[in-house]
């Protein structure tokens, strides 16, 4: 899953190379934190969100085909 | 005293109780909750909701009141239990979070007047006329055109995302003079469909933005799995019709629920040919919502007049 975030974030941004994810395993569900170069936010989020609500979409696909729950945080840098 | 407490089933319920004793509108006054209500258990044991609302000084108007409970309570009752959402943990994005001047829309099909939420230029001033109605610029269908290297690099993508998802599917590419066709096949092809379509959607949205890479352009290719296009459009076509029928029959427009701009194509062109009635889109955003509206008889004749409905002018 966390390869997934990964590729669809590198392929959506203009700095492939800023894109990290970080995952946290918690209890119950599993958090992806990914991390974009700032001017690559928007892309990331999207007009209303949309782009990240797909890519929550896809990932909650597979998440519950394995009986996993992840969630995704976009993480603002400071 | 300019100020009352009273008691009802709801803290709204208790507003309105008050707001009849003191013959006043609500904004103005200030309402202060002293007991919010409880269900209780099983019917026993509920507490009712206890409020003191009591006048506001009428030489400072406010613009806005500020946070009566009461008023909030009933603004976000939006249409979010019949927004198809998936069983699983959908984390509940930002935007979704309604935009602040939504009428409160309860239930769509009793809506008389579509009210314009935020009025954009274009859309308030339609003509009821049925001349142009085919022209209108209702939304933007057309897709601009595709370079074919664009469907092969799509499609290259596309079967990188499904690796990525461990999903057992390949990709067909139809590529035509100007829209692509992907068509996943393959074991997992149909659980790719998702609710409503969630997934393949999602899937094409992600699809287009990483093709396209740019925020404007829109739906340039589509993807397709197990024939659910053609499903969904029949379905909707079907949908259209039966609402078309209660549109007349009710003389009264029919709001549809909340679609996606392609689902509310689909309805703007069943209906197109029909003299009779007449589609619209109001609404912005995420909130757009499309409405079937009966054309008024032969026999009264309007010269002017916008998409004016007061109930039993009709």
């Amino acid at each position: 899953m966390k390869d997934l975030v990964s590729y669809l974030a590198k392929s959506l941004v203009n700095h492939p190379d800023e894109v990290e994810v970080k995952e946290i395993q918690g209890e119950t569900a599993a958090i992806l934190e990914l991390r974009v170069a700032k001017d690559d936010l928007g892309r990331i989020i999207g007009k209303q969100g949309r782009t990240a609500k797909s890519i929550r979409t896809l990932l909650n696909a597979v998440a519950s085909r394995t009986n996993r729950k992840v969630v995704l945080e976009i993480v603002e840098e400071k | 005293m300019n100020s009352v407490e009273t008691e009802g089933r709801t803290v709204d319920d208790a507003v309105a109780a008050a707001l009849t004793q003191l013959q006043v509108e609500r904004d103005r006054v200030e309402i202060e909750i002293i007991t919010q209500a409880s269900k209780g258990f099983l019917g026993i044991g509920g507490k009712k909701a206890r409020v003191r609302v009591s006048l506001r000084t009428p030489t400072v108007q406010h613009a806005e009141a500020p946070s009566s409970g009461g008023r909030r309570r009933d603004t976000p009752r939006m249409p979010e239990s019949r927004t198809p959402e998936p069983r699983m943990l959908t984390p509940r994005a930002p935007e979704r979070v309604p935009e602040p001047r939504m009428p409160t829309q309860r239930a769509p099909e009793r809506i008389p007047e579509p009210r314009m939420p935020a009025p954009r230029a274009p859309e308030p001033r339609m003509p009821v006329s049925r001349v142009p109605e085919a022209s209108l610029p209702v939304e933007s269908f057309e897709a601009p055109p595709f370079h074919p290297e664009q469907g092969e690099k799509a499609s290259e993508i596309l079967q990188e995302i499904l690796r990525h998802m461990e999903a057992d599917a390949s990709v067909a590419l139809d590529q035509r003079s100007n829209e692509v066709l992907l068509t996943l096949t393959g074991k997992d092809s149909a659980a790719l469909i998702g609710r409503n379509g969630q997934i393949l959607d999602a899937l094409e949205y992600v699809l287009n933005r990483i093709v396209t890479r740019s925020e404007e352009s829109d739906a340039h290719l589509t993807l397709d799995a197990e024939g659910y296009r053609e499903r969904r459009r029949k379905n909707l076509e079907n949908l259209a019709l039966r609402l078309g029928e209660r549109a007349k029959r009710r003389k009264r427009p029919v709001a549809l629920s909340l679609l996606s701009p392609r689902d509310r194509r689909v309805i703007h062109l069943t209906l197109e040919g029909d003299p009779l009635i007449s589609t619209r889109s109001m609404g912005r955003g995420y909130f757009r919502r499309l409405y079937i509206v009966p054309e008024e008889g032969p026999r009264r004749e309007r010269s002017r007049g916008g998409p004016r409905m007061l109930s039993g002018d009709a």
